[in-house]
């Protein structure tokens, strides 16, 4: 069995043990019996109303780090840039400030606040960053992607971010817990239509992601290496752009600012497949996957009864683990 | 004989002396004293010892009773503003847990007497009357306050109208801010012999998921509402509502007036009289 073989079965492995841990465990005390948790007619019925929203925030959980993971892949890959994830281009801190800022508005016009809206409102505010992305590019005629979406980006995180601080002044008390679960990125209680419609994206926007990776592949040489390869790299850069900021957008609704995943688990998985591009995609969507699940098990469970947002600890795993990755390529480059 | 008439020379300028003083000293005596309250709860306490002509100045947040609103603003009770205190000169601050400490600390290096009223339970709010009392020479109203909660409290305590009924307290729904054993709102239901669903953790309001409740299935929500929340709204508790199966009984919602269950002040008097009354 080759290297690629092995990691990838290794990834499936824990994707599946995560899941498995993830619906085991969880703050109510009721025990299942794996793997057909669905089919089990002896559960009482508390157990299995248990069962049926601990499955929902898994499926949930794990389509937002495999979101985020493939997402942050394919952006290191198409900017050449390796601290490149969905946030570099200000989607998701766009999608953040238009739920803050919507909460306000609407509460301000005594209109009942819901987490469906405010989950609209955020899609609706990563797809006007995408649009103003796309937009400037073509207005600007940049053709240094590389360099030129992820300054655009940063002006619109700088940009969502003042006023962020600015519409958090004007919270009601009340409000203040939601916009900081939007900012710091917490999995709310999905219904099954969102948990669907949150895999049916992944499955799409992930499929065509892991299609064009050896293109991406060819373009982290240059643009010119690339079409001589015979890829058509302008198409593809705005192919790629699009499929990540939708991912981005839905798995900012879903669960606000994840940070660290996409950063991460890109890095991890090239250490251990180095060489092949659409292993690296589909290992980096199982292990994402991993570890928000495992991320979203310590939230709801280390402080109970409390639930803490899932955003902290995925920093918590995260940064540690990046700065090993560092150390460990600064390594590899002096024994070089 | 020029000893003698020394003698009465020097009696005569000591009483001058003497009376010089007290009418230097009788003005502050016989002004009254100038009091900034920090908190809601402060504001209905001094309005409770019938001192309200000596509080000059209160927070956008004090809003009872009808008079309290007019009284000048500080600022908010998170974030009182400082150079407008200190512009007043009060004799006394009573302030409270959630008052910006740095604002507090600040106060304190001006040499102004900041006074702090944080009670944790009904025990520690009889006392802060009555050292408020003694604060504000308004010891008899404060006894008689004191002993009218002390009334009530003992009437909730023989009652008992909980009756181990299994209950979750919330301050809102989305996401569910829980009221956790070791809070004010927490020790008054426990009193009255409710079954708290949240346990001693390291929060004292933490945040629970669905699962937790779903889990521990609560015979009563009491979810807090005020003038201020927008929080409760029929979707919200429809959504609530959905996380239970049709075949488990979901929980009685029942409001709390968060101005009066929230605040540990005089009016704590009307939650007992809400809770006998379940």
């Amino acid at each position: 069995m080759s290297k690629s073989k092995f990691v990838l079965f290794g990834a499936v492995f824990i994707f599946l043990f995560c899941a498995f841990i993830s619906i085991q465990i969880g703050s109510a005390d009721c025990s299942f019996k794996p793997p057909l948790y669905l089919l089990q007619n002896n559960l009482s019925e508390s157990c299995q109303a248990i069962l049926r929203l601990r499955v929902l925030r898994v499926t949930g959980a794990m389509a937002v780090g495999a979101g985020l993971s493939i997402s942050g892949s394919v952006l290191q890959r198409l900017l050449r840039n390796p601290l490149a994830d969905s946030f570099v281009l200000g989607i998701s801190s766009s999608g953040t400030c238009f739920a803050v800022v919507g909460m306000i508005l609407l509460s301000a016009l005594n209109y009942a606040v819901q987490s469906f809206h405010l989950a609209s409102l955020a899609l609706i505010g990563s797809f006007v960053a995408l649009l103003f992305l796309l937009g400037a590019r073509k207005l600007l005629k940049l053709n240094d992607d590389a360099f030129a979406l992820p300054l655009l980006g940063l002006m619109i995180n700088s940009f969502s971010g003042a006023v962020l601080m600015f519409a958090v002044a004007f919270l009601a008390p009340q409000q203040l817990g939601e916009a900081y679960r939007w900012m710091v990125g917490a999995m709310r209680l999905l219904s099954e239509v969102e948990v669907s419609m949150l895999w049916l994206v992944l499955i799409i926007s992930s499929a065509l992601l892991i299609y064009f990776m050896p293109a991406l592949n060819a373009l982290s040489f240059g643009d010119e290496f690339a079409n001589s390869l015979g890829f058509h790299s302008k198409k593809i850069r705005i192919y790629c752009f699009l499929m990540v900021a939708i991912l981005a957008a839905f798995m900012v609704a879903a669960a606000g600012t994840v940070g660290f995943v996409g950063l991460i688990v890109p890095h991890f998985v090239r250490i251990l497949v180095p060489e092949n591009a659409r292993i690296e995609g589909v290992c980096s969507l199982f292990f994402g996957a991993a570890l928000v699940s495992v991320s979203d098990l310590l939230a709801r469970t280390l402080f109970l009864p409390a639930e803490l947002p899932v955003g902290v600890f995925t920093a918590l795993i995260g940064a540690p683990c990046l700065a090993v990755i560092l150390f460990q390529k600064a390594r590899i480059l002096r024994a070089v | 004989m020029n000893e003698c008439k020394c003698m009465i020379w020097k009696k005569w300028l000591s009483g001058i002396y003497l009376l010089i003083s007290i009418l230097c000293i009788l003005p502050v005596y016989a002004r009254d004293l100038k009091i900034v309250a920090l908190s809601p709860h402060l504001t209905e306490l001094v309005f409770a010892l019938k001192k309200s002509k000596i509080l000059v100045a209160n927070t956008i947040q004090c809003d009872y009773p009808g008079d309290a609103k007019k009284i000048n603003k500080i600022g908010s009770y998170s974030s009182p503003d400082l150079e407008k205190i200190v512009n007043i000169n009060p004799d006394i601050i009573l302030a409270t847990e959630g008052n910006s400490k740095a604002t507090l600390d600040n106060l304190r290096r001006l040499k102004l007497s900041v006074q702090e009223f944080s009670p944790k339970n009904m025990g520690e709010l009889r006392a802060d009357i009555l050292r408020l009392g003694v604060l504000l020479n308004a010891e008899k109203e404060a006894q008689e306050l004191e002993k009218k909660m002390a009334q009530k409290w003992e009437s909730l305590k023989k009652i008992k109208p909980g009756k181990n009924r299994k209950i979750l307290i919330a301050l809102q729904l989305e996401p569910i801010y829980a009221v956790g054993p070791d809070t004010w709102l927490g020790d008054l239901f426990a009193q009255a012999q409710f079954q708290n669903t949240i346990n001693a953790g390291a929060l004292k309001y933490p945040v629970v998921g669905e699962e937790y409740i779903l889990g521990h299935l609560p015979e009563i929500l009491f979810l807090t509402s005020s003038k201020l929340a927008h929080a409760v709204n029929s979707n919200t508790i429809k959504k609530f509502e959905k996380i239970f199966p049709s075949s488990l009984k979901t929980p009685q919602i029942k409001y709390l007036d968060a101005d009066i269950f929230v605040r540990p002040g005089p009016r704590i008097t009307d939650a007992i009289d809400y809770l006998l009354a379940l």
